[in-house]
This record gives structure tokens, sequence and C-alpha cells, in this order.
């Protein structure tokens, strides 16, 4: 009976202390946050200001040397603006095939249940499986040659894979569920009220889209863009599995000063430098990004 | 003709509130529907050529296939490293989805119910892990583990997938607490109930459908992961994607595409599970109001 007692005294002490209860529930998310993303990063920019000396010894004085490394040899400068390029690439294309996809979708009065679980099985499908499907395809022997030289259109196989064109393609194939199902989700939303009204007034089909569906339609497709531009620019299994020789992104050359270089403070400069790319990128986008809505649509 | 009358006899009956069909398929209803059509068929037919691989009686994978045999599944169950890869992920995955379900899901009620300092700070935080390229999150934990001496393996492991999870269960968790019925925990607590009872009588079972969607998802991106994991696993420790990355790089066989067809089995059957507690979420609010 007495520890019955105790709990509402208990709480109502927390009501008196209305941030208690709030601090409690989140503490151990915000525990595991805190401990293993925001201290390890403090540490990756501790690492950056390090040096490696060959034979493994790790000079523990801080210097720029790793940064100044990176902003005089033109490779890493170039591959950085080739992360990105990618990316911006992989956004275009992904945006320009889905945004019909998700307007239609989102167009539909209901039971369009199933065409969303079409969506969402590649969304929660394997990253890696989806880029590999993309070989079987490009192979010189692939699918994609053999349809090819069957029809006569080439008499040889074609080069495809280990192509920069091979490494689009199988980033903007796995970008398209990050870019419908956003975009999907905020069409959902608008009213069609809004698109009758602008009719009513007199707009045409097309100006009704462009004046009123399209700019209230942007929350989704930057959120989309966001996701997919930071997916491809950050991409380590599509040029790892369909690019050829010195198709390396970012990614590709960070895991590589960690786990065949062992160079770590330059690949955390690496990844301080592309990082903070990113973020830039991010910001740039934050104004209209509804980032809850990349995962998928609101219920 | 027949179809077009019928099509404007529908469109007359058409109210506002079903605005959002047109009148009739023009050009752009054809090039909406041409455009669809086209991209569940890109989504779809890469998917479909793997199931296909899958069958290859070969080593070499020619297309097209010279015959269908089960060969490369009978060979996968004698693959013992693939075999401990998948159990491995296996039992990663699962204790990745109960841990970030007992973490996360505090922090969705926290979220979405009260208000404390930090709350904005954290609601963005809560996002990072699934927005940072997974690379970085790979090194920096690496770093940190390594920097106290944790020797690669296990805890890595772990303590990566639950952060790397743990949005997952919170955004799936909240997105059920937005519209939850407030009117059954208020009458739970007018009959006498305290809050820690009212939670687990009434709050708990009503979002657990919520909670198990989130552990489907963290369990099926943990089970996929390959960046940040290929930083953090040893080779007694392999998952199931370093395995297979390995194969695609070294001694790419049609044992690939089988794994390749077990790994969109589950994300399938997740998908699926998923898609039918929502549907029975809806159902089950309309009459708790």
């Amino acid at each position: 009976m007495t520890v019955v007692a105790a709990k509402p005294n208990l709480m109502k002490w927390m009501r008196g202390h209305p941030f208690v209860p709030g601090l409690l529930l989140v503490g151990p998310t915000a525990i595991w946050l805190f401990l293993f993303l925001v201290v390890p990063m403090a540490l990756v920019l501790l690492y950056s200001f390090w040096t490696y000396q060959l034979g493994g010894v790790m000079e523990r004085t801080l210097t720029l040397e790793n940064y100044a490394r990176f902003f005089s040899q033109p490779l890493y400068a170039r591959i950085l603006w080739h992360s990105i390029s990618v990316g911006l690439q992989t956004t275009v294309l992904a945006l320009i095939l889905s945004y019909p996809t998700a307007y239609y979708l989102a167009r539909r009065p209901s039971g369009s249940h199933l065409l969303i679980f079409l969506i969402l099985v590649p969304f929660w499908t394997s990253y890696l499986i989806r880029i590999f499907s993309w070989m079987l395809i490009l192979m010189e022997r692939g699918v994609l040659n053999s349809v090819l030289l069957s029809l006569g259109i080439t008499q040889e196989p074609i080069r495809l894979l280990f192509t920069p064109l091979a490494v689009v393609i199988g980033m903007t194939y796995s970008a398209l569920p990050f870019m419908i199902l956003p975009i999907y989700s905020v069409l959902r939303g608008i009213s069609p009220d809004l698109v009758q009204a602008a009719k009513t007034l007199g707009a045409n089909d097309l100006q009704a889209f462009v004046e009123v569906t399209l700019p209230l339609s942007m929350p989704g497709v930057m959120a989309g863009s966001v996701i997919v531009f930071i997916q491809g620019a950050g991409n380590f299994l599509a040029p790892a599995i369909l690019g050829g020789t010195g198709a390396d992104l970012m990614a590709n050359v960070i895991a590589n000063r960690f786990l065949e270089a062992f160079n770590w403070p330059f690949g955390s400069a690496l990844s301080m430098i592309f990082l903070v790319a990113m973020l830039a990128c991010l910001l740039l986008a934050n104004k209209w990004a509804a980032l809850e809505s990349i995962y998928g649509p609101r219920k | 003709m027949g179809h077009e009358s019928k099509v404007s006899v529908r469109a007359h009956r058409t109210t506002p509130a079903q605005g959002r069909r047109r009148l009739s398929p023009s050009a752009s209803e054809w090039f909406l529907r041409l455009a669809t059509i086209f991209v569940y068929a890109f989504l779809y037919l890469p998917i479909a050529i793997v199931v296909i691989m899958s069958f290859h009686p070969q080593v070499y994978l020619t297309f097209p296939l010279p015959g269908y045999s089960l060969r490369w599944y009978e060979e996968l169950l004698q693959d013992e490293l693939m075999i401990r890869a998948t159990l491995n992920s296996l039992w990663l995955g699962g204790l990745t989805a109960l841990l970030s379900a007992v973490i996360g899901t505090p922090c969705a009620l926290g979220l979405v119910r009260l208000d404390f300092p930090g709350k904005r700070l954290l609601n963005t935080f809560v996002f990072a892990p699934m927005i940072i390229p997974q690379i970085i999150t790979g090194i920096s934990l690496l770093i940190l583990l390594n920097s106290i001496h944790i020797p690669r393996g296990y805890p890595y492991l772990i303590i990566g997938h639950v952060l790397l999870t743990l949005p997952y269960v919170v955004v799936t968790v909240s997105s059920q607490l937005y519209g939850f019925p407030r009117e059954l925990e208020e009458a739970a607590l007018s009959m006498g109930a305290n809050e820690l009872e009212t939670f687990f009588e009434v709050t708990l079972p009503l979002i657990a459908p919520s909670i198990f969607a989130g552990m489907l998802f963290a369990f099926t991106v943990s089970f996929q992961e390959f960046v940040a994991t290929q930083m953090w696993a040893t080779p007694s420790t392999y998952t199931l994607p370093i395995r297979i990355f390995a194969r695609i790089r070294d001694a790419l066989t049609p044992e690939v595409n089988v794994v390749g067809v077990l790994t969109i089995a589950v994300s399938f059957v997740a998908v699926a599970i998923v898609q039918i507690l929502s549907r029975r979420g809806k159902r089950g609010k309309r009459y708790g109001i």
C-alpha cells in the first residue's frame, strides 16, 4: 500500500516540475545521440588537425597540414566537386522522373494503397541489391547489351558498366522512392478547392498547375531533393560497384583512408571538409524543406 | 466515342470533394499515365532481373539464361560464410530493433506530448543519423570507440545500428501519437488511474502497432546497412551486406542473386506488415473516438 501511495506523490511532484518527465523520456535518446554522434564528430574534428607519420605513428600536435594537403592537390578538390556534381545530376534526373508519378498518385481519389505499397517496397529494399541489379543490366554480357544486340541496334557489346553514366543511372534508380514519397505526401495535402478556385477565376489546367499546385508542392520537392542529393553526393556503393577506376567519390576516398591507407587524420580532414560542403548545400535548401516528410506519406 | 461519353457522364457527377479527378483523359492525362507506367517499370525491372538471374544454371552470369535451375539456392544452403553472415545480421537486426524501440518510444512521447528545454534542438538532432552520410557516422564511431581501446566488432555494430535506426522509431511512433485520442487517457485518469497505469493500460496498447512498425523499419535498416557497417565489422562479425559486397567485388556468382531475392523478400514482407498494421490502426482509431 505504501508503494501505491508513493506513486501519486511522485506524479504530483512531477506536475509541479513540468520539465522533468520530458527530460526523463527523451534522456536516453539524447544521451545516445550525444555520446555516439556529437562526441565522435568532435573527435573527428580533433583528429583532422593531427598528422599521420609513416610507420603508423600519430603525431598529436595541432596543424593545418591535412587541410593544406587537400587544398594544394587538385585531385581532392576534383573529387569533392565530382561528388557534388553527381549528387546534383541524380537529383535533377530523379526529380524529372518522380514528379509526374507523384502527381498522378496524389490525384487518385483513394484506393492507391497498392501503388504506394509498390513504391515503398523498393524504398525499403537493400541499397546494395538495388545498385547490384544494375550491374546485371549493364554488364558486357548483361541484359541491356543482349537486348541491343538481338535487336540489331549494335553489332558489338557496348561498354556500359564501369562508366560515369552507370553510376548516375544506378543512383537515380535508387533515389526514385525517396523523391516520389515526399512530393506525393505534400501534393496529397493540397486542397483541391485551391485548384478549383484558380479555375473559377479563369485559369486553365496548365496555369492552375503552374500558379497553384507547383509552388505549394515545393516543400516536398525540396525535402526529396535534399535527401537524394545527400545520398548521391555521399554515395559509396554506386561508384564502388558500377563505377570503374577513377569513379571514386568522397565516401570512397574517406573509406579508403580509414580501411586501407590507415591515414585517419587525413581521412578525418576529408570528412570534415565533405561535411561542411554538405551542410552548406543543406542550409541553402533548408528554407523550404519539410524534412520530416522525407520519411514517407503522412497519415 | 463510347468511352469518351462514359467519362463525361462521370465528370458531371463530380462533386467539389472529388475535385482531384480531372474531367477527361486529355493529352496531359496520357502523359501522366505513361510517365507513371514508365517509372513503375523502371522500378521493378531491375528487381525482376535479380529474381530471374537467381535461377541461372551456370557460374557466369550471362543473359539470356541458358536454362533454369535451383542450383544456387542449394549452394547457398551449403555456404557456411553466407549462412553465418545471415544469422549474424538477423540477430543484430533483432537486437537493434528492440533497443531502438526501448530508447526511441519514450523519446517520441516526450517530443510530441511535453515541453522541455532544448526540445527544438533535439527534434532536429533526432533526424541527423538519417541525413548525415553513413560513411561519416561510420568513421566517427570508429574513432571514438577505437580511442577508448574497444576492439572492432559487436559493440560497434550494436551502438552504431541503434544510432542509425533510432530516427525511424521516433518518426513512426510520433506520427501515430499526433492523431492519438487523448479523451481515452483523460477517461482513465478521471476514473482514478495514475499516469503510469494510464500509460501501460491505455496509451501503450494503442501505440503498440506503430512501435512494432518502427521496429520492423529498424530491423530492415539494420539488416541492410553496408556503408557504416564496413567500418565497424571484423571478418568474424561480418554481416550479410558485407559478405554480399565482398562476393560482388571478388567472385561474382549467381548465388549473390539468391541472397538478393531473400533480401527483397524480407523488405517486401516488412512493408506489407506495416501497411496492414497502419490500416488496422486507422480503423481502430475510428472506433476509439
